[in-house]
């Protein structure tokens, strides 16, 4: 569950932001808007990478406005660069059970199950440089797997991907949050993809949340004029 | 099909016209390093190849190795906690200000950073009076390696942290977010991730500290303390200044070119020397812990290190004698002599780092064999300094002067030259980027509206590049102003720029004089790169 509460950001610039914002356990929320809007932005504060001035986050019913990233009920999953190159694909899972990682066999044996799970089993001793795009994000998803955590966030996660592999991690992503009920939140630049991901769509304008809905009437009939502009809809 | 953003090459594999200024100056700068070579080997009687073996030799490759080495060493040491620190801390207060702090000692003069370290760490300087006040009979000593390890730390330790603070920073910021998520701290951070992606840089870092090491003259001469303790760079210069023996001074040359040729080349196979683009991080509101204890003291204990001989500067300069140093004439026409020499230097560096850059994006076909043979000019020239340093230039010109008539106005010609050639390298990395990112904006603009030569420079060139042109003018300056190693050998006729003024009131142990014409030069200095340092914010 997640719960944001007059959460204030002020950004570099003189940019500030105002989240108000419920998300249900078991719930996978969309989100869209314009480039510059806030939407990663928002994904940043759940996730800890950004601090509010005011407000609160609450996480499954605790209040982690100013705690560690790392000690958040949250795995993140970003556009890109979401491995450590130098290692390889079994250290980067790995790493997602504990930051202190040994290749220990019960360990192995979790990061194997994790890998086989998204596809990737015998990949364990592959090196980073040698995955495609669709790969390296199903590793990422094998991490987030592990590390077993009850809220995803992912940011633009198809960006890098062709249209089959965006249609496989679609399906991989939807049966991982349908199977353990996680609450989730994605972010896209292409709100078609959502179609298929999301319960619903929260539409991002200016730094604030200012229309959520089914997916379907979203994208269809909402009557916020900003949404109707951004899909491209005709004024009524 | 190049997009509409790419600057237009001529079709042809041939030069143009835009490359003859660019070739001139590699031709002309190109003649100038190897005339200065050709007059020191034939000056004296050939030579002194039995030399190579005697115990002299031995001994000046043994220091210059030795502490070329052990300073490359200490220098790393300290710098890589300091910049693990600082790349994990991105918010705490004052961290803008060290990282700028780390940039200071680069641009000061190494003559009036000895004079500050004296102060610090000499025999009566602060520490061994509070060693003293303390009841401990210690008087510290900082003449010989050691106070050559001091003064190469002082300077290459902040250089170091810079360059592996600005590499850290340059890989993506989904990487310290992925270590902040995953606990990733402390040590496993350090041997997961940061030495990791540290490690590729470092051969990089060590080969540039090392050459610098190599080559030190100014620091070697005044805290090396004599002859068991001299570089080869020293050792030409004394072998031409007091003992004037040009072939011994040829021998050392050949040696020097040779060591300093071997390390350009490793340094080559490790990949050149990183980019220092500390800072470059996006600031942001991000998450981040507190620092740890040991942190604050390293940040503490580096930041004393740092300033301490800085404010020893300011402190000597402003209790100096300034009613009787300013009516001396010898300051005034020293600084008159500094001044023109910089301002030329500076404005010959610009105007030669130009002709270069408009030669290479314009002058040549994409392919062609002349492209080829002035890359390799372009890069030989922009970098010769480091292999030839400017003590060996004007070692060789030094001997050409000997007999002629204006000595005196022709050695201030050729401290110029040398210090427009010392400074290029820098000027050009100010430049380029600039130039290019211009090159691709207007480039195709440009040359579908029939601008070339004088009527781009003006009409484009000039006007979109008037704040770099500057930022690396203030650069010149500074390093021209400063430089010892070319005007202390000029110094036998008659030329007094204000570090030879410096370099003299010690010798005579007058360091109440020193000190303030030493606060007189800082200030310039630091007044110049403050104003770089602005404009360079502007440009991004």
């Amino acid at each position: 569950m997640i719960e944001l509460r007059g959460v204030q950001l002020n950004l570099p610039g003189g940019a500030r932001f105002t989240y108000d914002l419920s998300v249900a356990t078991g719930v996978s929320l969309g989100v869209i808007g314009p480039s510059g809007a806030g939407k990663s932005t928002l994904l940043h504060l759940i996730a800890g990478f950004l601090q509010p001035v005011s407000g609160i986050v609450e996480l499954e019913g605790v209040d982690h406005s100013r705690s560690d990233p790392s000690r958040r009920p949250v795995s993140m999953v970003f556009q890109a660069n979401n491995l450590f190159d130098h290692l390889d694909v079994a250290t980067n899972v790995g790493l997602g059970i504990s930051p202190s990682f040994h290749r220990g066999a019960r360990e192995m044996g979790r990061v194997s199950d994790a890998l086989d799970r998204v596809g990737l089993g015998g990949f364990e001793s592959r090196k980073v440089p040698s995955l495609s795009g669709g790969e390296a994000q199903r590793v990422a998803l094998a991490r987030a797997l592990v590390r077993d955590r009850p809220i995803l966030l992912l940011d633009e996660p198809f960006a890098a991907l062709g249209p089959s592999m965006r249609r496989d991690f679609t399906q991989l992503v939807s049966a991982m949050q349908k199977e353990k009920q996680l609450t989730m939140l994605t972010v896209s630049h292409t709100p078609q993809e959502l179609t298929d991901l999301c319960d619903e769509l929260a539409f991002i304008n200016d730094g604030t949340i200012t229309a959520r809905g089914p997916v379907e009437t979203m994208l269809n009939g909402s009557s916020n004029s900003d949404l109707r502009d951004y899909l491209g809809h005709p004024a009524d | 099909m190049a997009g509409c953003n790419e600057p237009i090459r001529p079709e042809t594999n041939v030069m143009n016209r835009a490359a003859l200024p660019g070739l001139l100056v590699v031709l002309g700068f190109g003649s100038f390093i190897l005339l200065a070579l050709v007059l020191l080997f034939l000056a004296g009687d050939g030579l002194p190849l039995e030399r190579l073996a005697g115990r002299q030799v031995r001994a000046i490759l043994t220091f210059t190795l030795t502490q070329s080495l052990l300073s490359t060493g200490l220098s790393i040491a300290g710098a890589l906690p300091l910049a693990v620190l600082l790349y994990r801390h991105r918010a705490f207060v004052g961290r803008d200000t060290l990282v700028r702090l780390l940039a200071l000692p680069l641009a000061l003069p190494p003559l009036v950073a000895v004079l500050g370290i004296l102060e610090i760490w000499g025999r009566s300087g602060v520490v061994s009076a509070g060693l003293q006040s303390l009841g401990f009979d210690v008087r510290l000593d900082v003449f010989g390696l050691q106070g050559v390890l001091l003064a190469h730390v002082f300077f290459n330790l902040p250089l170091a942290a810079r360059l592996m603070l600005a590499h850290l920073e340059r890989q993506p910021a989904t990487t310290f977010r992925l270590a902040d998520q995953l606990g990733l701290v402390g040590w496993a951070r350090f041997t997961r991730v940061e030495w990791p992606l540290l490690r590729p840089s470092l051969g990089g870092v060590a080969g540039l500290i090392m050459m610098l090491c190599l080559g030190s003259f100014t620091i070697v001469l005044t805290l090396g303390g004599g002859p068991r303790a001299a570089t080869f760079e020293v050792a030409i210069y004394q072998a031409l200044r007091f003992d004037f023996a040009p072939s011994l001074a040829a021998l050392y040359t050949l040696i020097q070119l040779v060591l300093a040729g071997t390390l350009l080349f490793l340094l080559s196979v490790v990949g050149g020397a990183p980019q220092d683009r500390a800072g470059a991080l996006p600031e942001e509101a991000g998450f981040t812990r507190p620092v740890p204890v040991w942190g604050v003291g390293l940040l503490i204990l580096t930041t004393l290190f740092l300033l301490a001989p800085l404010a020893a500067l300011v402190v000597g300069g402003l209790v100096a004698e300034w009613g009787r140093l300013i009516q001396n004439p010898r300051l005034w026409s020293a600084a008159m002599t500094s001044g023109v020499i910089a301002a030329c230097a500076g404005l010959v560096a610009v105007a030669t780092a130009y002709a270069l850059l408009v030669a290479r994006s314009r002058g040549f076909g994409a392919n062609g064999i002349a492209k080829h043979l002035f890359e390799a000019g372009y890069g030989a020239v922009g970098s010769a300094v480091l292999a030839v340093p400017p003590i060996v230039l004007g070692a060789g010109w030094f001997l050409a002067l000997r007999g002629v008539p204006a000595q005196t106005l022709l050695a201030g010609g050729l401290v110029m030259l040398v210090n427009a050639l010392m400074a290029l390298p820098f000027v050009l990395r100010v430049m380029a980027p600039a130039f290019a990112a211009s090159e691709r904006r207007y480039g195709a603009l440009s040359s579908s509206l029939g601008l070339t030569g004088w009527r781009r420079f003006v009409r484009v060139d000039l006007p979109v590049l008037a704040r770099p042109f500057a930022v690396a003018l203030a650069f010149a300056l500074v390093l021209s102003v400063g430089d010892l190693g070319a005007a202390a050998i000029f110094g036998a006729y008659d030329l007094v720029t204000l570090p030879v003024l410096i370099l003299n009131l010690m010798g005579s142990y007058r360091t109440g004089d020193a000190a303030g014409v030493a606060f007189l030069l800082g200030v310039f200095v630091f007044a110049l790169i403050a104003m770089a340092e602005r404009s360079h914010k502007v440009l991004g």
